[in-house]
């Protein structure tokens, strides 16, 4: 028993001192860092399901963060507090999963339900599957703001 | 589904029990506070639950993830899409998908698991879907009833307002929620045997098909469309549109309003009560429409 507690005691104090700062995974398929808290500014780096960032600092919903050489903005929903390890053999992105790591990513309803549901089903996704590749380009957006005398508001506007 | 749990029990109370065990301890920092408490994984409250009685605790459609509730929006989608034709308008789709993407930026909730899109369906019917992972679809009956940007604008911010205030995972039944999330807390990413993905599966489709038959025929609240009525107009103000234009497209809804007809009627209230709910919303200094905006409107969809 007293093993189970020192063990229990170690496990826990890990996650208190193993952080120096703060880290976050990304929670979305793909989130773009940008230079200004704002969707329609330019994207500096374009961050996948799973990798981390370190917050610096944060403006409303925008948080400044840090990953590899850039330093950007990212809407605060594009993370989570949660450590995201996807697990092995998950078809997005393969990648070990670390001892003292939860692989919280693609429990519950995720891309082996959708297929099993699929199979079953017959429904067709295809379209689905063109509808959301469908690419945004956002110098258009941007001069589609401007020319119909619309506004984007800044992060740190209310 | 229950037998399996019970299996599970004592793996899950286990982890229950060392989460607890982390958080008695005190000075947790917020990251590792969130090992086995994390939603997805076991509250103290399930673990606590599951332990005492051997029962699920209710849990709340708000718990699904934003991947949980990508999943569950996809096979929507895929309904709404089997059940209509696209219209296939190059230069239209890419005019409402910048309106909608400029509203959808713009709303508290920008930023989803994937990002928005607008699809414009082929077919006369008054009638718009929201689909809980992002894309919304909206006849060319009611692009064509729109007269202005903005009027289209207000379409497609009230379809917005819907996935930020999550109506379509609110329509799903609370036993299913329950199951879904209860299950996710269980098993790994990758499930262990096909008995489990089989369960998950079935509850996926009664899941989907309380949506759909809320998109479909049995309509949100009336509580849930005057929120996505008054946050489409918050939202419009945001970025300049007219939030009158709200009100504007409902007064033309109200004229083609037939009770018993389908999309729309069947699924919303009356224009104008919708108008008479909202229009103490709109202020003086609301933006107004603009002459360059309907012009872009007849020109992007006047042929519709």
């Amino acid at each position: 028993m007293g093993k189970v507690i020192i063990a229990l005691f170690l496990f826990c104090s890990g996650f208190i001192y193993g952080q120096s700062s703060e880290m976050l995974s990304i929670a979305v398929r793909e989130a773009a860092l940008r230079d200004r808290p704002n969707h329609l500014s330019r994207v500096i780096v374009r961050l996948n399901y799973a990798d981390e960032v370190e917050l610096i600092d944060s403006q409303r919903d925008w948080l400044r963060v840090r990953t590899g050489g850039s330093e950007g903005w990212l809407h605060q929903d594009a993370v989570s507090e949660e450590r995201i390890v996807l697990g092995a053999g998950d078809r997005d992105v393969d990648r070990d999963a670390g001892s003292r790591e939860v692989a919280l990513a693609g429990r519950g309803f995720n891309q082996q339900v959708e297929e099993e549901f699929q199979s079953q089903s017959g429904l067709d996704f295809s379209a689905v599957d063109r509808i959301e590749a469908r690419a945004i380009d956002l110098d258009e957006l941007q001069r589609f703001l401007e020319e119909g005398n619309l506004r984007m508001p800044e992060g740190d506007e209310s | 589904m229950i037998s399996r749990i019970m299996k599970t029990l004592f793996a899950s109370v286990l982890v229950g029990v060392i989460a607890i065990t982390c958080s008695s301890l005190g000075a947790i920092s917020s990251v590792g506070a969130t090992i086995g408490v994390a939603t997805g994984v076991l509250d103290e409250r399930q673990a606590e639950g599951i332990r005492r009685t051997g029962e699920l605790t209710e849990r709340s459609f708000e718990e699904f993830t934003p991947e949980q509730e990508y999943y569950l929006g996809r096979a929507v989608s895929a309904r709404i899409v089997a059940e209509y034709d696209f219209y296939e308008d190059e230069q239209a789709n890419t005019y409402i998908n910048n309106i909608g993407m400029i509203l959808a930026y713009a709303s508290d909730r920008p930023q989803l698991f994937a990002d928005y899109r607008f699809q414009i369906l082929d077919s006369d019917e008054l009638n718009a879907f929201a689909a809980p992972s992002g894309l919304v679809f909206v006849t060319r009956g009611m692009l064509r009833l729109a007269g202005s940007e903005d009027e289209v604008a207000s379409i497609l911010a009230h379809e917005i307002a819907h996935i930020q205030h999550r109506h379509g995972l609110e329509s799903i039944r609370t036993s299913r929620v329950t199951a879904a999330l209860t299950s996710a807390a269980l098993t790994g990413a990758q499930f262990a045997t096909s008995s489990e993905i089989r369960e998950l599966t079935a509850v996926f489709e009664d899941s989907i098909d309380d949506v759909t038959q809320t998109l479909f025929t049995a309509g949100y609240s009336r509580r849930s469309e005057t929120e996505a009525d008054v946050t489409a107009v918050e939202i419009m103000r945001r970025v300049g549109y007219d939030p009158r234009s709200l009100v504007r497209f409902l007064e033309r809804m109200q004229d083609q309003w037939n009770p018993d007809g389908p999309g729309f009627a069947q699924t919303h209230p009356s224009p104008d009560s919708r108008i008479n709910d909202i229009s103490s919303e709109i202020r003086p200094g609301d933006p107004r429409e603009t002459r360059g905006r309907t012009d872009r409107y007849h020109r992007y969809l006047g042929g519709i």
